[in-house]
C-alpha cells in the first residue's frame, strides 16, 4: 500500500471518474470547467472528509454508523452557541466543534473496547441517541440563516487562493490522514489491527486501545464537518445529513476498502468519496432524474466489492501453486 | 517483551504473520520505537532493519515490499522469527518453530537455533517432535497436565524416558514389562 507506485485499484477508479467526466462533458461541456470541477469539488469535501474518518474505522474491524448524527448534533450545538455568543471567535467555535465531535467519538470507542459490544450495535445506538439530544436541545426548532452571525457562516466559504476555505479544509485532512497512515506509529498499528488482531496481539499491539483512536478521529471529523456544514448551509436542524453515513460508508467501499478490515488507502477513501461527487453533480446536468443517481451509486458499490472481493481470492490459490517452488 | 523476552507462537498464520501487510512491515512492526524519529517512522530505517534480518535467516523473497501472504509456509515462520530477533531479545521463546514445514527449512530453523544459542540469548523451544528436543536441546523439560513432571540433561535424555515422563509411566512399571 505504501510503495506501489498508484495501484491499480485506484487507477481503475480514477480512471472510472474521468470516464464520468468524458461523458457528462459531451452532453454539456461547461461541466468539466475549472470553476465547475472546483464546485463539485467543494461540494464533495464534507463526504471526503468524513470518509477518511470511516476509513480509520473500518479498517480496525469496525464501523461507524453514528457519523452523520454526530456531524448534526455538533453543527447544532455550535449554531446554537453562535446565536448565543455571536462574538465568539471562530477557531474557538471550530475547537468546540472538533472536541465534541472526539468525546462522541470516544463514547462509541469505549463501549467497543471496554465493553466489546459489536461497533454495529453500538453506534446504531448511539446514532439514534445523538439525533435525539439534538431534539432535545433545540426543542425542535430550527435556526436560520438570519440568527447565524457573518462571521460564522461566511467563514467557510471564504476564498483562498481560487477555494473556498471548506476545499482547503478537505485538501489538509487528506494530507494529515495520508501521513498518519504511512508513516506513524498509529497508523501501522491500524492496518496490522485490521489485518491480524490476534497477530497485533502478540507483537504488544492493544487492539481495543487502536479502535478507540479510531472511533475518536472518525468522530472529531464529524464534528469538524458539523460546523462545516451548518455554516455552509447556513441552517441547523433535526434532520441534516439524514443517512448521509450510509454514502460515507458507500465512499468507502467504492474507494477500495475492504469491510473486513486491514485494506484500503487514503487514496481510495478520496476517489469513492469523488466519485460519488462527481455522480450526484453530474446527473442533473444531463437530465438524469435523482432516482438514477441512487441506482447508479448502489450499483458502483456492488461492482466495487465484487472487483475487490475477487483480487484477494486470487492471492489465495497463488500462496498454494508457490508453495512448491519458493523455499 | 519490555523485559527481553520474546514468544514465537505456533500458529504463524493466526498469530505470527499479517497478512496484508508487506514483509518488511511485519519484520519491524515491534521495532518502530526504534526506526522512527519524533513520531515519524522512517522507510530508510525500516528497510534497513528488515534487510539484516531477513538476510542473516536466508529469507527467500523477491522483494521485501511484497505481500507476506505470498510467502511459503517456512519463509513466513522465518519472518515472524526475524521479527523477533530485530527486537534484540534477551530470551526468546520459540513454540513448534518446525511444524508444519519442510525438511530443508526445518534443518536450517534448527541450525539458526544453535547459532542463537551459541550468541549468547536464551533459547526456549516447545516442541511435541522427540527425535527434535533430544537434537536440539541442552536441558529438557518434560511437562504434563501443565505441570512439570521432570528435568533431563545430558545422558538421561532418550527417547524413552521423555516419552515415560511424558505419559506419566514410572520407571517400575516398565522393567516389570
Amino acid at each position: 500500500m505504501v510503495l506501489r507506485h498508484i495501484p491499480i485499484r485506484e487507477a481503475i477508479l480514477g480512471a472510472a471518474i474521468l470516464v464520468l467526466l468524458g461523458v457528462v462533458s459531451t452532453r454539456y461541456s461547461g461541466f468539466i470547467a475549472p470553476a465547475n470541477l472546483a464546485n463539485v469539488f467543494n461540494d464533495t469535501a464534507p463526504l471526503i472528509i468524513l470518509a477518511l474518518g470511516q476509513m480509520v474505522v473500518i479498517l480496525t474491524r469496525c464501523i461507524d454508523l453514528s457519523v452523520a448524527a454526530n456531524l448534526a448534533l455538533t453543527g447544532m450545538v455550535v449554531a446554537m452557541l453562535n446565536v448565543a455568543m455571536p462574538g465568539l471567535p471562530i477557531p474557538v467555535i471550530l475547537a468546540i466543534a472538533i472536541l465534541l465531535g472526539a468525546v462522541m467519538g470516544a463514547i462509541n470507542g469505549l463501549l467497543v473496547w471496554k465493553l466489546a459490544i459489536p461497533p454495529i450495535v453500538v453506534t446504531l445506538g448511539t446514532m439514534t441517541i445523538y439525533r435525539g439530544v439534538i431534539f432535545l436541545i433545540s426543542e425542535g426548532k430550527w435556526i436560520n440563516a438570519h440568527e447565524m452571525s457573518t462571521a460564522f457562516t461566511g467563514f467557510s466559504r471564504a476564498a483562498f487562493l481560487g477555494l473556498p476555505v471548506l476545499s482547503w479544509i478537505a485538501i489538509m485532512t487528506v494530507i494529515v490522514f495520508g501521513m498518519m497512515m504511512s508513516r506513524t506509529a498509529l497508523g501501522r498499528s491500524i492496518f496490522a489491527v485490521g489485518g491480524n488482531p490476534h497477530a497485533a496481539v502478540y507483537t504488544g499491539i492493544n487492539v481495543g486501545k487502536t479502535q478507540f483512536l479510531a472511533f475518536v478521529l472518525s468522530g472529531a471529523l464529524a464534528g469538524l464537518t458539523g460546523y462545516l456544514w451548518v455554516a455552509r448551509y447556513a441552517v441547523a436542524y433535526v434532520d441534516i445529513a439524514r443517512g448521509f453515513e450510509l454514502e460515507v460508508v458507500a465512499a468507502c467501499v467504492i474507494g477500495g476498502i475492504s469491510i473486513a478490515g486491514g485494506i484500503g488507502s487514503v487514496g481510495g477513501a478520496v476517489l469513492g468519496a469523488l466519485f460519488l461527487g462527481v455522480v450526484k453533480n453530474a446527473l442533473p446536468v444531463v437530465n438524469i432524474s435523482p432516482f438514477w443517481q441512487l441506482a447508479i451509486s448502489g450499483s458502483a458499490i456492488l461492482i466495487a466489492v465484487a472487483f475487490n472481493a475477487r483480487a484477494g481470492r486470487s492471492k489465495g490459490r497463488v500462496i498454494l501453486k508457490s508453495a512448491e517452488g519458493s523455499v | 517483551m519490555a523485559n527481553g523476552i520474546v514468544y514465537v507462537p505456533e500458529d504463524r498464520g493466526k498469530q505470527g504473520t499479517i497478512i496484508g501487510l508487506p514483509i518488511f512491515q511485519n519484520i519491524t512492526l515491534p521495532s518502530l520505537g526504534r526506526t522512527s524519529k519524533s513520531g515519524f517512522l522512517r522507510l530508510a530505517e525500516e528497510f534497513k532493519l528488515a534487510r539484516e534480518y531477513s538476510e542473516r535467516l536466508d529469507l527467500r523473497a523477491a522483494s521485501l515490499d511484497q505481500d507476506v501472504g505470498n510467502l511459503s509456509g517456512g519463509n513466513q515462520q522465518k519472518v515472524v522469527i526475524a521479527k523477533w530477533l530485530a527486537t534484540q531479545p534477551q530470551v526468546i521463546i520459540l513454540d513448534e518453530p518446525t511444524k508444519g514445514i519442510d525438511i530443508g527449512s526445518k534443518a536450517a530453523v534448527h541450525e539458526f537455533m544453535a547459532e542463537l544459542a551459541a550468541q549468547g540469548l536464551s533459547v526456549i523451544m516447545v516442541s511435541s517432535e522427540i527425535p527434535e528436543v533430544i537434537g536440539m536441546s541442552d536441558r529438557v523439560i518434560v511437562m504434563r497436565d501443565g505441570r512439570i513432571e521432570a528435568e533431563l540433561e545430558g545422558d538421561a535424555l532418550s527417547p524413552e524416558t521423555l516419552v515415560r515422563h511424558a505419559a506419566g509411566i514410572s520407571a517400575t512399571l516398565m522393567e516389570e514389562a
